[in-house]
């Protein structure tokens, strides 16, 4: 008996507010692999990760999302969270007045199904702020309210920690990190990995990649998966920019 | 039926409470002014969004003397609530005008309002007096002002702080169609501080009939009092409120304000703080949670007469159901006020489709200066917050409730008083659908 694939994305078109953005996406993400994201601005890797997680502004036109082989389609985003997909938002939202201690409490119950005892949600949180050198007064700030950069990503990550979804899509949770940030951060993503779990990793850059090696890394260019190779595919990136798929793509015709 | 709101009422009132002369005579001047004041014309921008008529007691209404009132069942779940003291407070408690038990308020005076104008008649007479009110104002602030029982003079004197919170408690029991006229003074001595729950409680005999309410709340602050005032309304769903709320701040003297609004049908504010001495400093924040068909229409008036004086004032409303809110807020600030900052936000978050809410700033200023800054805002619960919550996997109604309780949270925050607090959150929340 062989297990379903973590996540297929198969033939996926998204539009947002009438226009398409994502135009036929194919990829899939087995349990126990990492793998990486890239392309230019604009390509439309946020817009995927949104696709993931169910955003309503998002509408799938065509094509399907298909998590441990159960179609996504019909479910609210707390249900894929509670089945187990996780973001780590680009720009996670500001809300303020609710403390993060409430948040992640709300949170672990709604992915849990039922309530969780007090001491044990000290535990699971103190556990974890050990491990991202997080103080625990973070524990009373309101949720993004007036977050740095960094602080941001690190709260993405202690949600991440904290909540130990099955598959992770991280959305340039590397970007705007600095050096020392970007290693505790890489660190709290390599805690997580298991033979069971898979990330899908969307970066412009190589050098989280240094800390993640990606088993597969995949290049989105206005809306398509325009290639997918090894590691060795993000170097040449890096080297070379996205400019031949640039060229690719203007060489590919458009109906206007 | 205008018969009923006369000097027979006033009479018999004058009678019941065995108050001195004067202040009965007061009350005859103010039930005459009351006769000769125009209602609020309809074009007046602070008043024609509500039907003002439906506070005019001479409208079926009837005089609820103390003598009048029912008897209230003490374990009323609400009652009940609110008579259990919270950790670290002195509770004074009073049921239809009289005290459940006689108060006992460490560095505080409490005196009902006949006794404290026998015993300070020169501070009582002044009060009762001073004015600074708009025709339209005076229209039903003279009634109270003619008719008022259950009314209380708390004094603190100078060069004393009181330590411990103060609650008081204002219980009304109330037939259908009755009226009453509470007045709360409040008079804070030179240097002294004070942190006062000031909560009203009306329980209406089942009826879906209306009751009135008029009240008068006046806050004086001598030279440097620092002053926590909260005010907890939480009138029957049949109440009809008018309320006069009226802070006066000397030099120096630092006032923090929560008007927290629950209850009542219809309910007609104004909220003012006058600055008459230098470096006084007001922060006054608002909730209002409205439900239902409930109507609510706030006014409030930062008025700055003095130099370096600052306010800040946030008024927010969560709104279900068909429940409306109207908010008109005035900053004026007088020519010799200079040097003054004064800042009004309002903020609506429509919680139904069919909830309404209108915001209009006002600003009158002379003084040339001054910083003053005013913002205001009406809008849904925001789609990306609540996505944000589900995609942690909580459910779109808790995600929703959370992005509600943290609009609130910076206005609690306010309350000095954290049992106070959470009382509060824990009954919003649990009003919330
Ligand atoms: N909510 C939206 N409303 C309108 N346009 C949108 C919305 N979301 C995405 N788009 C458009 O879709 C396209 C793809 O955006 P997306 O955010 O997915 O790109 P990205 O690959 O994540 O880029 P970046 O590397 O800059 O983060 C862009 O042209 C963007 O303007
Ligand atoms: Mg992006």
């Amino acid at each position: 008996m062989t297990n379903p694939s973590l996540l297929i994305v198969r033939d996926l078109h998204v539009s947002v507010e009438g226009k398409a953005i994502l135009k036929g996406v194919n990829l899939t993400v087995n349990a126990g692999e990492v793998h990486a994201l890239m392309g230019p601005n604009g390509s439309g890797k946020s817009t995927l990760s949104f696709c993931l997680m169910g955003h309503p502004k998002y509408h799938v036109t065509s094509g399907q999302i298909l998590y441990l082989g159960q179609d996504m389609a019909a479910l609210p985003p707390n249900e894929r969270a509670a089945a187990g997909i996780f973001l780590a938002f680009q720009y996670p939202t500001a809300i303020p007045g609710v403390t993060i201690a409430n948040f992640l409490r709300a949170a672990l119950r709604g992915v849990r199904g039922q309530d969780v005892p007090v001491k044990e949600f000290r535990q699971i949180v103190k556990a974890n702020l050990n491990a991202l050198g997080i103080a625990e007064s973070f524990m009373s700030r309101y949720v993004n309210d007036g977050f740095s950069g960094g602080e941001k990503k690190r709260l993405e990550i202690l949600q991440m920690a904290v909540l130990a979804p099955q598959l992770a899509v991280l959305d340039e949770t590397d970007s705007g990190l600095d050096i020392d940030a970007l290693k505790t951060v890489a660190e709290g993503i390599n805690a997580l990995r298991a033979p069971e779990r898979g990330l899908l990793l969307i970066t412009h850059y190589q050098r989280i990649l240094n800390y993640l090696t990606p088993d597969v890394v995949h290049v989105l260019v206005n809306g398509r998966v325009a290639r997918s190779g090894g590691p060795e595919l993000a170097h040449e990136l890096e080297a070379k920019g996205y400019e031949t798929f640039r060229d690719q793509e203007t060489v590919t015709p458009v109906a206007s | 039926m205008t018969e009923t709101w006369s000097e027979v009422t006033i009479d018999r009132l004058a009678k019941q409470l065995r108050e001195p002369g004067w202040v009965t005579e007061l009350r005859r001047t103010a039930l005459a002014r009351h006769r000769e004041l125009p209602w609020p014309h309809p074009s007046d921008d602070v008043w024609r969004r509500t039907d003002v008529s439906l506070l005019d007691p001479s409208q079926g209404f009837v005089p609820a003397e103390p003598k009048l009132l029912q008897a209230v069942p003490l374990d009323h779940p609400q009652v009940a609530r609110s008579l259990k003291p919270l950790d670290g407070e002195q509770l004074a408690a009073r049921l239809n005008g009289s005290w459940l038990s006689p108060p006992a308020l460490t560095g505080v005076n409490v005196q009902e309002l006949s006794d404290a104008a026998k015993s300070s008649p020169a501070v009582v007479r002044r009060l009762l007096e001073s004015n600074g009110l708009t025709d339209a104002e005076e229209k039903f602030a003279s009634l109270n002002a003619a008719f008022h029982h259950d009314d209380l003079f708390i004094q603190v004197p100078g060069g004393v702080r009181v330590e411990q919170p103060v609650r008081l408690l204002h219980l009304l029991s109330v037939a259908p169609k009755q009226a009453v006229f509470p007045m709360t003074i409040i008079t804070v001595g030179s240097g002294s501080s004070l942190t006062l729950i000031d909560e009203y409680i009306s329980i209406p005999a089942g009826s879906s009939e209306p009751h009135l309410v008029n009240s008068r709340i006046e806050l004086i602050l001598e030279s440097d009092a620092t002053v926590h005032y909260v005010r907890l309304q939480r009138w029957a769903p049949t109440a009809r409120e008018f309320l006069l709320q009226r802070a006066t701040l000397s030099g120096g003297a630092h006032l923090t304000m929560a008007n927290i609004n629950l209850g009542a049908a219809l309910s007609k504010a104004h909220i003012a703080t006058r600055f008459t001495g230098e470096h006084a400093e007001s922060r006054l924040y608002g909730f209002v949670f409205g439900h239902h068909t409930q109507h609510i229409d706030q006014h409030t008036l930062q008025d700055h007469q003095a130099a370096h004086t600052f306010s800040d004032l946030q008024v927010k409303a969560a709104l279900q159901d068909q429940s409306r809110m109207v908010y008109t807020g005035l900053i004026r600030i007088a020519k010799r006020a200079q040097h003054t900052n004064a800042y009004q936000a309002n903020h609506n978050l429509m919680l139904s489709r069919d909830a309404q809410a209108e915001t209009i700033p006002m600003l009158e200023i002379l003084a040339d200066d001054v910083q003053c800054k005013h913002g205001a805002s009406i809008s849904p619960i925001d789609e990306e917050q609540t996505f944000y919550l589900m995609s942690r996997g909580v459910p779109r109604e808790a995600a929703e409730r959370l992005v509600v309780m943290g609009f609130v949270e910076p206005i609690v925050q306010q309350i000095p008083f954290a049992p106070l607090q959470e009382q509060l959150r824990q009954e919003i929340e649990g009003s919330l659908h």
